[in-house]
């Protein structure tokens, strides 16, 4: 079964980069697809750092928008743009049975889920991030012809359980527009710099979502970077303190435990193994309009931390109750081409 | 004689009644009560703004001191 995963900045690009080795796992044949009028809103670095063999091809919109089903059987997105939008709204061409199967995941954790599922009306196959989250979609979408609801995503499968004796390695996983004020991003970044002189054993890695002068056309611009802030403000950075800007897998492969704010980023520390910490409590989170989806969406989970948690590193992991309804075991990827080959036959779908 | 006393008394109330509405007394009496009622939301709309800014100055002023602490503590631990 052929797929095509597009992307065309950096949250989609790490979404196509986690998702295609995990496709061409489960037997997929998983192609990732650059889309060409985007191509200057990536760097080399960001591409080669994700994709080390670069993209499987590149075209524009309008040509993904054309493809068959003999190119394609299915097409999966994570940020749906707006010529593929429209394209889903016409009628005449969902209902034709010739094209690939359009399956809308989340890019990540969904901060806005109302907005999230109306972007999301017309898609063939839509995997939303909880079954909570599937059963208002399909409670509050009547959509004419077929269509197939579910929950899960490739970031989220079920946490694995890893020996971490021998790893020491603290990180921290920012996020380019939360915090969003000058004073809550240098109260973080102190917050992260206090840890590392607490605890000189220990390598504190601050991991960038992307160097400063990245991402400059992304709608998420980083107004206040961390490395400029740390020359501004920070007298005398402690040697076990480091920014890194290494991929996903290559940090959660050392990590003892894992810090963060607002980033998706948790959730793969958590399905990672690796004890994790939710700090959202900081100065000024009043005026990020992420903190508040953040607390609610882990407010269950018992690992919203507080100062005095992260200094003392008392990192948990995430209660059964709230592991349940969010993350899936790898019968995902079983389920997505059930679900597309129900789309070719035109069959109703159902799972397990 | 007590008919007529009552025709009197009802006929000035009405009279009184009539007066107030033909030089605005009612109205203006109404509007007096109206823009006393809406100062008074503005007024609790304001406390509960202050209110709230106070709340998060205090939760910021608290993450500070917080993180202060820890700070002091470390340069204490560090100093020979």
């Amino acid at each position: 079964m052929k797929v095509l995963l597009p992307f065309f900045n950096d949250s989609t690009l790490m979404f196509v980069s986690r998702l295609q080795p995990m496709l061409r796992a489960h037997g997929f044949d998983a192609v990732s697809m650059l889309l060409s009028e985007h191509a200057g809103a990536l760097t080399t670095r960001q591409l080669t750092m994700s994709l080390p063999d670069g993209p499987d091809m590149e075209a524009s919109s309008s040509t993904m928008l054309n493809f068959e089903r003999s190119s394609f059987d299915a097409i999966l997105i994570a940020m749906p743009q707006r010529e593929l939008l429209d394209r889903l709204s016409d009628r005449s061409y969902r209902s034709r049975r010739d094209r690939p199967a359009y399956i809308a995941f989340n890019a990540g954790l969904e901060f806005f889920p109302a907005r999230g599922r109306k972007n999301r009306l017309n898609f063939d196959i839509v995997f939303l991030n909880s079954a909570v989250q599937a059963r208002m979609f399909r409670s509050d979408v009547r959509r004419n012809g077929w269509q197939y609801v579910s929950f899960g995503h490739p970031y989220f499968i079920n946490p694995k359980t890893i020996d971490l004796s021998d790893r020491t390695d603290v990180v921290f996983f920012a996020q380019s527009i939360s915090p969003a004020t000058l004073d809550s991003r240098r109260f973080v970044l102190d917050l992260m710099v206090t840890l590392a002189q607490r605890h000189p054993g220990r390598k504190i890695y601050f991991k960038l979502r992307h160097l400063p002068g990245e991402n400059d056309t992304h709608k998420h611009k980083e107004l206040f970077s961390y490395p400029s802030m740390l020359d501004r403000y920070i007298d005398e950075k402690p040697a076990n303190f480091e920014f890194t800007t290494a991929n996903m897998t290559e940090i959660l492969s050392s990590a003892a435990i894992c810090i963060t704010c607002t980033s998706t980023a948790a959730m793969d520390a958590i399905s990672a193994g690796i004890p994790t910490l939710v700090y959202v409590d900081y100065p000024e989170n009043y005026s990020d309009r992420f903190a508040k989806p953040m607390r609610k969406e882990f407010a269950e989970s018992g690992l919203i931390a507080s100062i005095a948690d992260i200094m003392d590193l008392r990192a948990r992991r995430p209660r059964e109750s709230w592991i349940e309804p969010r993350f899936r075991s790898e019968d995902l990827f079983d389920e997505i081409r059930r679900a597309i080959e129900c789309f070719q036959t035109g069959e109703p779908c159902t799972w397990p | 004689m007590r008919i007529l006393r009552h025709i009197r008394r009802v006929t000035g109330a009405f009279l009184r009644w009539l007066a107030n509405i033909l030089t605005g007394n009612t109205f203006k009496r109404i509007d007096q009560q109206q823009y006393e009622i809406k100062k008074e939301v503005l007024l609790a709309k304001r406390a509960a703004t202050d209110a709230r800014d106070l709340a998060r100055r205090i939760h910021d002023a608290q993450q500070h001191a917080i993180l202060n602490s820890y700070r002091s503590s470390i340069r204490r631990d560090s100093q020979p």
